[in-house]
């Protein structure tokens, strides 16, 4: 009976399973399999509503002891450990892009990147950029939401470049783009100077992307946010709140607006959100208990405390046994948002985990294939 | 609408009747469809739907029915928000039933092509695949595993990672 479902069906039966789900129930029997590999099971799955399909927290150990991450399923809580092997070199995450991971090669001096999916282990290194830089700040802009694989571009900015004539190196003033569908980068722009030192001293983090403009915010205090505007190649500055008293700070994109999660010594973790006429006004606080459990019970010291966020989620994490707070939206369409615990990942399979320094990334997980690679 | 107050006859591939008003007959693509072409005076056979199954998805299509007319009365006042969470809650209700009857409604909803119970029972479907070993799902659906025990393996090494068993 089940197992001779007809095709459509039993797509739109998949699509509404997570791949951890998916992979095991390919593993039933012949039909099932096949089923599951259709693409139009997966643009099924991509259409349905977020409430579906809520983005998974990524862990990506900053030391790689050995080559794997871990990843949290928030609907059945619980973690998976998944194995980084395919990868061909030591690699750091840069930023999530829909289903897929933005890369840079950890050895090389030289930005080089990578596109991969570490549930369907497929990698793909990215062209060269048209000029070689040390440290520059990388935005993504992803184009088209709501579908399986979205096109992309990858903005790069700043960092070093060699000198042309045998002296020291510069900083690198122009502003290169990658476009997904073409498959190469193209110089779009240069910046004033004074933006290109901030982008490469500071090394900024992930990008938060609000209609035109890509923000990053620098890597340490006194934090401020650097915004590019993409339409008319333009840059500014923003200044951060308590700028000179945040012991983390991190940029996230909330109900398409520019967010701000931040936590100062012995007080609460705030978010928040900024206003007309860029002006931040205070959101909401991360409540005290949950806090409290993530910094271990310590006095309030936010030292060390990371954050990721996307419009549907906002974890604030250390590593990888502390456990995360979790801010996430509980229904589509609904504006209400409420905030969990999430235990941290100390044991899979049986086997005890390593309580390691992890970069997070929240992703849209899928075990499809896609053509990009 | 006077169209409304009229009612048509569906007939299970066991021969029963059962009559179901415009409103409720409009729940199903296909029923509206046969009533264009063929006219709402003769009698609807549906020689795929069995007649235990179409009993459920009458219910079903006059529930769904009742919620829209009602939504339809005062702009919508007297259902508001709670009132789609309680038909969703309906529906989890009415989707508890045994698993051989879930699979004919679920084939009815795909035939009769009625969109949200086919959705509905889909998601019901899967809810029950969640989180459960290829084995456990095997024992609940009565799937015969036609795999090898290399192809097997295969298998769980392409997706290692999600075969944890606790």
């Amino acid at each position: 009976m089940w197992s001779n479902l007809p095709f459509d069906v039993l797509a739109n039966i998949f699509s509404f399973l997570s791949p951890d789900s998916l992979a095991r129930a390919r593993s039933a029997c012949k039909n099932w399999n096949l089923c599951s590999k259709t693409c139009y099971s997966f643009n099924l799955s991509a259409s349905r509503p977020h409430s579906n399909h809520q983005p998974w927290f990524l862990g990506l150990p900053i030391r790689n002891q050995k080559p794997c991450c871990y990843a949290h399923n928030p609907v059945l809580n619980n973690w998976y450990e998944l194995s980084l092997e395919f990868l061909p070199v030591p690699v750091r995450a840069v930023s999530p892009i829909g289903s897929l991971l933005l890369l840079k090669v950890s050895h090389s001096t030289t930005l080089q990147l990578a596109i991969c999916n570490p549930f369907s282990r497929q990698f793909r290194y990215l062209p060269q950029l048209n000029i070689s830089r040390t440290n520059p700040a990388v935005g993504v802009v992803v184009l088209n939401q709501g579908v399986q694989f979205p096109s992309f571009r990858i903005y790069v900015a700043g960092g070093m470049s060699e000198a042309t004539q045998g002296g020291g190196a510069t900083y690198e003033r122009t502003t290169e783009m990658y476009d997904s569908q073409l498959d190469e980068w193209r110089i779009v722009g240069s910046m004033p100077v004074e933006f290109a030192v901030r982008l490469t001293v500071w090394t900024p983090n992930e990008s938060v992307r609000i209609e035109n403009v890509l923000y990053w915010i620098t890597s340490a205090r006194v934090y401020s946010v650097i915004g590019f505007d993409i339409a008319t190649n333009t840059w500014e500055e923003l200044s951060v709140p308590m700028a000179e008293m945040l012991e983390f700070a991190t940029l996230v994109r909330r109900n398409g607006v520019l967010g701000l999660v931040g936590g100062t010594s012995g007080g609460d973790a705030c978010i928040w959100e900024m206003k007309e006429g860029k002006i931040w006004g205070l959101k909401n606080k991360v409540p005290g208990e949950l806090g409290w459990k993530l910094l271990g019970g310590n006095k309030r010291n936010w030292d060390g405390t990371k954050c990721v966020g996307n419009d549907g989620a906002i974890c604030l994490y250390r590593d990888l046994g502390s456990g995360m707070v979790a801010w996430r939206k509980v229904r589509d369409e609904s504006s209400e948002w409420e905030w969990n615990w999430v235990e941290g990942c100390d044991c899979i399979k049986g086997k005890k985990v390593h309580r390691c320094s992890i970069r997070g990334m929240l992703i849209h997980p899928s075990l499809a294939s896609t053509c990009i690679f | 609408m006077a169209s409304s107050s009229k009612t048509i006859t569906v007939v299970s591939s066991d021969g029963d009747e059962f009559e179901m008003t415009m409103k409720a007959a409009e729940q199903s693509k296909l029923i509206t469809h046969m009533l264009d072409e063929f006219g709402v005076s003769d009698k609807v056979p549906l020689y795929n739907v069995n007649s235990e199954t179409m009993a459920k998805v009458m219910e079903y299509c006059k529930k769904h029915a009742d919620h829209e007319a009602a939504k339809e009365e005062d702009g919508g006042a007297a259902i508001g928000a709670g009132g789609e969470e309680e038909l969703k809650k309906w529906d989890d209700e009415f989707l508890k039933v045994e698993n051989g009857l879930l699979f004919n409604i679920i084939l009815a909803a795909n035939y009769l092509e009625i969109k949200s119970l086919l959705d509905s029972s889909c998601q019901a479907v899967a809810d029950m695949i969640k989180g459960k070993t290829p084995e456990q799902i095997r024992e609940i659906f009565n799937i015969k595993n036609d795999f090898t025990p290399e192809e097997e393996a295969k298998l769980r090494s392409e997706n290692e990672w999600a075969f944890q068993e606790d």
